[in-house]
């Protein structure tokens, strides 16, 4: 059981241009990453006060990425508070020089897993396409669009967890392969391994999705 | 719902979290320092304390020279061991659980090799010691590694939320070595069969025991 294999992302959140190596806007700015190690390190040094300003630095982030694989505000929710409150009891642990972030989002994946495997019986996803989601404007754009985002979707569902973890990590949440490698506990290696082979599998889909729509 | 609107996390969050965190202070890392040296200096100090009461190094039939380069040997592969564990750089979540997992295990492997290479420079040390298949060791090499790994344990405590397994068997070879530094400076056998069971079993049991405490204490809170 695994934390992404039980919750694939939001379709609608999924946008073509990820497919892409990601140096955009998925990508935080230096500033706010040095913002968030700025007030981590305040925080550590013993300023109470730095919290308020390490949440608004960490705490969007975090909770788009556990939004993304709960697809449940509420779980998000809760987890955000958990892994906030680890980081506060944690804060001794800062050294300078260090990285808040990929310590940030270890420990927000530990959380989602735990919570996992917790709620195993509640962690099948109902598919997400009633509702709001049913009523798509008409018009052949934004049809091929959510067809394409489907697709992706679908595939990237279908991939091995680490491949999956590793492409969303890097591809959505914007961290570098380094990074990425710390938070799974895995070589940088490893990672460039299984982000290649994600983006192998997603672009062959998204060819095939694209001839299919042709024919 | 438009995803840039799902992103942001609800207003009030932040004000509980702020309350609740005021509520419950945690340490520092000026305290946090204070309280794993002192754990770290007990998990050093401890055996030390007890194998000094208990009469410290034996030469036996030994070379002091034999004595002096297995015991270093084995206190060298402690200290990397335990560097390499609690090794950072920058990086707040440590090496990756593949090197952690060798450090388990190579380290204990390291010191069979070093000892029973030294050992077998001096003949005589080779030779079989019926009335000592290394029992005794076995028992020794346990208690004495037992408390730095519960130190060491205690001072990372939740403090790894990626491979607190690997890590906790990593820190137990590092106690299983430290502990092997003592028992080896008392302990005149060099035979393979009481080296294996005497003193690398035992460190391989630590590092098993220690990966089993890691998913326990290391881990984040569950």
């Amino acid at each position: 059981m695994t934390a992404s294999g039980a919750a694939p992302p939001h379709v609608d959140e999924l946008d073509p241009s990820e497919l892409q190596p990601v140096e955009s806007s998925a990508v935080p700015p230096d500033r706010e990453r040095r913002s968030a190690n700025a007030a981590m390190e305040r925080y550590a040094a013993g300023d109470d006060g730095a919290f308020g300003d390490l949440y608004d630095a960490l705490a969007p982030r975090l909770y788009g990425y556990l939004l993304r694989q709960t697809r449940d505000p509420v779980r998000a929710e809760d987890l955000l508070q958990q892994t906030m409150l680890q980081i506060h009891a944690m804060r001794g642990r800062f050294f300078s020089g260090a990285d808040v972030l990929p310590w940030a989002f270890a420990i927000a994946r530990r959380f989602l897993i735990n919570s996992y495997r917790r709620r195993q019986r509640e962690a099948r996803v109902q598919p997400d396409v009633s509702g709001e989601h049913a009523a798509i404007p008409t018009g052949e754009d934004v049809l091929n669009h959510k067809r394409l985002a489907q697709t992706i979707e679908h595939e990237l569902s279908k991939l091995p967890e680490p491949q999956r973890v590793a492409f969303e990590l890097m591809k959505k949440e914007g961290l570098s392969l380094r990074e990425v490698a710390e938070v799974l506990g895995t070589t940088v290696t490893a990672v460039k391994l299984r982000v290649h082979r994600a983006n192998l599998a997603l672009r062959a889909a998204v060819g095939q999705g694209a001839l299919g729509d042709v024919e | 719902m438009s995803s840039e609107l799902q992103r942001e996390p609800p207003p009030e969050l932040r004000a509980r979290l702020l309350a609740a965190v005021a509520e419950r202070p945690a340490p520092s890392r000026r305290e946090q320092r204070l309280r794993s040296a002192a754990l770290a200096a007990s998990a050093v100090l401890l055996p030390l304390a007890v194998f000094v009461g208990m009469g410290s190094a034996e030469q036996g039939p030994r070379s002091w020279a034999l004595v002096a380069v297995t015991a270093a040997g084995t206190f060298v592969l402690a200290a990397a061991a335990l560097s390499l564990a609690l090794a950072r750089g920058r990086r707040l979540l440590g090496l990756p659980s593949a090197w952690l997992v060798s450090v388990a295990v190579a380290c204990p492997a390291a010191f069979a090799v070093w000892k029973l290479v030294w050992s077998s420079a001096f003949g005589e040390m080779m030779l079989a010691w019926p009335e000592r298949p290394g029992l005794r060791c076995f028992g020794l090499s346990l208690a004495f590694g037992l408390w730095p790994l519960v130190a060491l344990a205690l001072a990372r405590r939740g403090s790894d939320p990626v491979h607190p397994r690997s890590l906790g068997a990593a820190l137990g070879a590092a106690s299983g070595l430290w502990a092997g530094t003592l028992v080896d400076l008392w302990c005149p056998v060099g035979y393979p069969q009481h080296v294996l069971l005497g003193h690398v079993l035992p460190m391989l049991l630590l590092s098993a025991l220690g990966a089993v405490a890691g998913a326990r204490l290391l881990g984040l809170p569950r």
